[in-house]
């Protein structure tokens, strides 16, 4: 049997190679191993200090002091590095060259874009948050013998799921804008700062549109505890900035000029 | 199936800025051709190509390739086309031989055996079998030039496009290059471009000189290297020459004698209106003169370079 054409057509044309490569530089390469270790290492580091500093507490009280420190964790460094690893997803190749090369195969620029979105978002959901999460129950099951709700912790992860998908989508975006990685960086961390300062001087339906709460919200929704605003708001609106945020990074990468 | 695989016509690309990097170029390329696209650095060459590939859009016209418009159905134009960058760029961290397989599943899908027996004869062909498992980053600028043309014609496009192929490489791998160029006319159209003279009169079929973005010439290289005007022909001679230059200047097929003194005689260039006539006859009649000796005849060869300073020149008076 010999070789045929590649059938994609349309915007798919070249994006299942552009993600087998995305993918490909995650799992064909060390940079799994390296974050496989590293993020169980730094929520298993902070939980033990928990467990360490004072055993004689319930464990119920062990168990909630645990899922409140994985979630802001969770939300804090996952989200520094989830910017870190997309800042040069569009930039880098744009400054390298690659970009320029790759595009003038039968691929289309809105495969080109999709391809770094699904394969970062894959791979740095799992690698960041799905596996550590698993590593963090066994963790939390051996220090204080229990675990939490199934059912709310996994979905308080859902929700950190948006929470770093969002922020994956704004920074490949604002990489269709800057020039540099600093600048991009800066924009997405200078977002989620703002998150931190703004909310107690704007409206609440107004912060609530944002995904600045998510990241509070999650531990709550994980303890099952009352919540200030109704949880799926920010959530929903968090997943529809994110595809905005990708539609906008299609339409500034298809005027692009190489 | 048309004779032409590239069509440009008015194509123009202006810059933010004010700065015209193409004024109107009007370009035809026929299939499997050796086209040589010539200009200084900053004529505009870099600036067509991006055109052809939509990488960028032009300001004005069009160009079209295998009958799809560069910009529009660019996808498709890209599907019959391998590229070579001027300073080709890959992922560091892939080999040649995983950059290579990238390259080919853009193109192609099928068993896995027939994918990696395309991508040898690739590295064979390019030189590279040895070095097919390395890690990009550690090669060298004549062997990414090498991979270069190696992952541009693994798909066997219909049109190879090499932006300076040649530029960065020293006389080995200039030559080496060449000669992959040349195993490859047999398959393909080739559409280069560069400002080394010495290649472009060494393997192309036709040659476009661009200058300031526009268009100077664009003829086969045969006749660019006739020159234009009367065909001169040059002969060394010795001996008494000037009463036979007497008689040679009034024929009336010569346009013109010129002489000059060289070392132990003369060295005459006739212009001719009719040279198929002096081809017959001119040795003949010169050599009936008893006192006058040929060392060498023959119809003058431009070089390239005398071509394209003299074009580059007239552009620009």
């Amino acid at each position: 049997m010999s070789l045929v054409p590649a059938v994609a057509s349309g915007w798919r044309a070249g994006f299942g190679n552009a993600l087998d490569k995305e993918l490909g530089s995650w799992w064909r390469t060390r940079r799994w191993l390296i974050h496989l270790v590293m993020w169980p290492l730094i929520v298993g580091f902070f939980c033990f200090m928990v467990w360490a500093d004072d055993r004689s507490r319930t464990p119920a009280n062990g168990v909630n002091e645990s899922v409140q420190l994985f979630f802001q964790l969770g939300g804090f460094f996952a989200l520094i590095g989830a910017v870190l690893v997309t800042q040069g997803a569009i930039v880098g190749e744009r400054r390298s060259g690659t970009a320029a090369w790759v595009l003038t195969k039968p691929l289309t620029r809105n495969a080109f874009v999709l391809a770094k979105l699904v394969g970062i978002t894959f791979s740095f959901l799992m690698l960041s948050l799905v596996i550590p999460s698993l590593v963090w129950l066994v963790q939390i099951k051996l220090q204080w013998g229990q675990i939490p709700s199934l059912d709310h912790f996994y979905e308080a992860v859902g929700i950190l799921a948006i929470h770093q998908f969002f922020f994956i989508a704004l920074t490949l975006t604002l990489g269709t804008f800057f020039q540099h990685r600093a600048g991009v960086a800066g924009a997405a961390l200078g977002f989620w700062i703002a998150g931190r300062i703004l909310p107690g001087q704007l409206p609440q339906w107004l912060v609530a549109l944002t995904p600045w709460p998510l990241v509070d919200l999650a531990p709550a929704v994980a303890l099952w505890r009352p919540v200030p605003i109704q949880v799926w708001i920010p959530t929903l609106a968090s997943a529809v900035l994110a595809v905005v945020c990708v539609a906008i990074a299609l339409w500034r990468f298809g005027r692009e000029e190489f | 199936m048309s004779d032409f695989v590239i069509r440009a016509s008015g194509l123009s690309k202006r810059y933010k800025g004010g700065v015209t990097a193409l004024d109107g170029l009007d370009l035809q390329v026929r299939r499997n051709s050796i086209f040589g696209f010539l200009g200084p650095n900053g004529a505009g060459k870099t600036t067509t190509i991006k055109l052809l590939l939509g990488l960028a859009r032009p300001t004005a016209g069009s160009a079209n390739l295998f009958g799809f418009d560069a910009e529009r159905d660019t996808l498709e134009v890209r599907r019959r086309i391998g590229y070579l960058a001027q300073d080709p760029r890959y992922y560091d961290e892939m080999t040649a031989r995983q950059t290579l397989r990238f390259t080919l599943k853009f193109f192609f899908e099928g068993p896995r055996p027939e994918i990696e027996r395309r991508i040898e004869e690739s590295l064979e062909l390019v030189g590279l079998s040895d070095k097919a498992d390395r890690p990009i980053r550690g090669f060298s600028g004549g062997e990414r030039q090498r991979l270069g043309i190696a992952q541009a014609q693994i798909s066997g496009p219909e049109l190879l496009i090499l932006d300076e192929p040649a530029a960065s490489l020293d006389p080995m791998g200039r030559r080496d290059v060449l000669e992959i160029m040349n195993k490859l006319r047999a398959h393909t159209t080739i559409f280069y471009s560069t400002h080394i003279l010495d290649d472009v009169q060494r393997v192309s079929d036709t040659v476009a000189i661009l200058n300031h973005g526009k268009l100077v010439a664009q003829a086969p290289i045969e006749e660019l290297l006739a020159g234009s005007g009367h065909v001169t022909f040059v002969i060394d001679l010795q001996g008494t020459v000037e009463r036979v230059q007497d008689r040679i200047a009034a024929l009336s097929w010569v346009a013109s004698v010129e002489s000059e003194a060289v070392e132990g005689g003369a060295r005459w260039a006739v212009a001719v209106h009719d040279d198929a006539l002096a081809d017959e006859q001119l040795l003949r009649l010169i050599l009936q003169d008893d006192g006058v000796r040929v060392r060498s005849f023959g119809r003058r060869r431009y070089q390239l370079e005398d071509v394209f300073m003299n074009l580059l020149e007239g552009a620009a008076a």
